[in-house]
């Protein structure tokens, strides 16, 4: 009975936990703008991150080492340090659009003006992290976050022509109006927002902090393989809910407000309870796993002592480094900036520095001087290099396609 | 003229001709842009401020719509205003005329939100906001957006 309720537990808590600000802003954005019309690409990005958690949370159990700290040892120091630049840049850009998030959430509710949220998201933020357990943090973000599963209600009350959403889905084409660049530059906005790289930090850190043994990798598994697609159910919700309401009357997602609107339309202030607990909780939990994060892979990396297993005194560093990190996250935040256009620029930059780490957790997930038995098999080597080569395409056509677009204008 | 500063010349000429070609085709979309945002944040303020009246949103929301909408109007305004002068009159004249319809809407939105802020009836600000979304897509249609 206890062995289900974990099971369970950890199911919910990732479906819960996969959305995020970049999740709930692209997927709405897309909807708005192309329909449904994107829809493969949330699938090829949930099957992706997938593939690539599954591989991480398999490397870190057996191995008993997180993601930075093979990447210094496979790469080396200098190779590893470029590849930690890039990588804690991306992961403070999703920090930051966390945190802008969570006070555009409570601007929401209170209409007050969100940058005076920002020291309040930080401030919770960083108790959370230094006084709640490592299970605690994961398990009530994502359990609060299940309250997203307001958008999939949405979709049915709204009444859709369920035909024609059927159609913008199996059959994409281009909207009258849009340019086939932005089409393709929204599509790697979408795929990077399924796999931000800060999600396989966490997990192959939270597998290390967790003390995940080979026994563990079935559960592992379940989690990854159940949670993550019925959480890419709600990715696709949030965009229907968009493409229903807001395609018709031509209006273009630019405002947290905005993606909320069908589903006020749709449950009036119930279900706006509802989406704001979700989007709370998407957003804190978002802000708790990239500060982790940052903490994560600057520690492993310079091999200090990290985790939320050790108390703070045991690794002073790497609690410095995130109130560093969160310091900074406010700083960015003050200068005004539109926390919306920071997700949007993050999600893609995700995909820009995704093969820094994919790369080399696939080279360890078929090392067996690190995995012994465990090395990825026929099937799972197979996925793993198309997504190398799905991923080394949408890195390399990021930036051209930024350019080319005006960033999707 | 030797061949090679002909060359150059006939360079210089065709790059001259893309650049007028190019600033103008930018004037046409800039304008085109600025009125798509305007049209979709006075839509998203006549949802908002529709569901309000249907007691449907709460006030914060619908005045976080509201504040969302004229920010993007703001930013509309400013893309056309930072136009500077333009030599064509046909461009010029379609400026300033999607510069006044953009105005309208700021107008508009400015007296829903006073509305919202008083807890007054919203039903003919919501008109109002009906008609200026449909003025900018009026005006979009034919600017050819």
């Amino acid at each position: 009975m206890k062995r289900i309720f974990s099971v369970a537990l950890g199911v919910l808590t990732a479906i819960g936990g996969f959305v995020d600000i970049g999740d709930l802003v692209t997927n709405a954005v897309v909807g708005s703008r192309f329909g449904m019309s994107l829809a493969w690409v949330v699938l090829i990005g949930v099957v992706g991150i997938c593939v690539f958690a599954n591989m991480s949370g398999r490397v870190a159990a057996v191995s008993g080492r997180a993601t930075f700290e093979i990447i210094r040892e496979r790469l080396g120091p200098r190779a590893g340090l470029a590849n930690l630049s890039a990588s804690f840049f991306i992961n403070l850009m999703t920090m930051t659009a966390e945190i802008g998030g969570i006070t555009l959430a409570l601007q929401l509710v209170t209409g007050i003006e969100p940058m005076l949220f920002v020291p309040l998201a930080a401030f919770g933020v960083w108790i959370v992290i230094w006084r709640a357990k490592f299970s605690m943090l994961e398990n009530a973000t994502g359990l609060l976050g299940l309250s997203l599963i307001v958008f999939a209600v949405a979709v049915f009350m709204l009444m859709p022509d369920w035909g024609a959403l059927a159609q913008q889905t199996f059959t994409p084409s281009l909207p009258s109006g849009e340019q086939p660049a932005t089409y393709w530059y929204y599509a790697i906005a979408l795929f990077g927002a399924a796999m931000t790289p800060y999600e396989v930090f966490f997990f192959s850190s939270g597998a290390v902090e967790e003390g995940w043994k080979r026994k563990d990798l079935g559960q592992a598994r379940m989690n990854v393989l159940v949670g993550f697609p019925l959480g890419g159910i709600l990715s696709l919700a949030i965009a229907a809910c968009a493409a229903i309401v807001l395609l018709p009357q031509a209006i273009a997602v630019t405002s947290l407000s905005q993606v909320v609107l069908p589903v006020v339309q749709a449950g009036g202030t119930i279900a706006f309870c509802f989406v704001v607990v979700g989007i709370l909780a998407a957003t804190f939990g978002a802000a708790l796993e990239t500060t982790l994060s940052s903490g994560y892979t600057i520690a492993q990396y310079f091999g200090w002592s990290w985790g939320k297993f050790r108390r703070p005194a045991k690794a002073a560093r790497f609690h410095i480094v995130m109130i560093a990190g969160l310091l900074a996250s406010m700083a960015i935040l003050a200068t005004g900036v539109d926390p919306i256009l920071i997700t949007e620029y993050s999600v893609v930059f995700s995909a820009v520095a995704l093969p820094l780490t994919y790369i080399p957790i696939l080279i360890i997930a078929n090392d067996r001087e690190y995995m012994g038995s465990d090395v990825n098999g026929r099937a799972a080597n197979g996925l793993g290099l198309v997504y190398l080569v799905v991923i080394l395409i949408a890195s390399i056509a990021a930036i051209p396609l930024m350019i080319i677009t005006g960033a999707g204008a | 003229m030797g061949d090679a500063p002909r060359r150059v010349a006939l360079a210089c000429l065709a790059a001259a001709a893309a650049l007028v070609l190019s600033s103008c085709a930018s004037t046409g979309s800039r304008v085109s842009d600025a009125i798509d945002s305007a049209e979709s944040a006075t839509a998203s303020a006549s949802i908002a401020l529709g569901l309000y009246g249907d007691g449907r949103a709460l006030p914060g929301l619908t005045d976080t719509v509201l504040g969302d909408a004229l920010t993007e109007l703001g930013s509309a305004e400013s893309d056309l205003s930072q136009l500077g002068p333009i030599g064509n009159s046909g461009a010029a004249k379609q400026r300033d005329a999607a510069l006044a319809t953009i105005r309208a809407a700021t107008d508009a939105v400015l007296a829903a939100r006073e509305v919202v802020a008083a807890g007054g009836d919203p039903d003919d600000a919501v008109t109002v906001l009906d008609h200026v979304t449909d003025a900018l897509h009026d005006f979009g249609g034919s600017s050819g957006s």
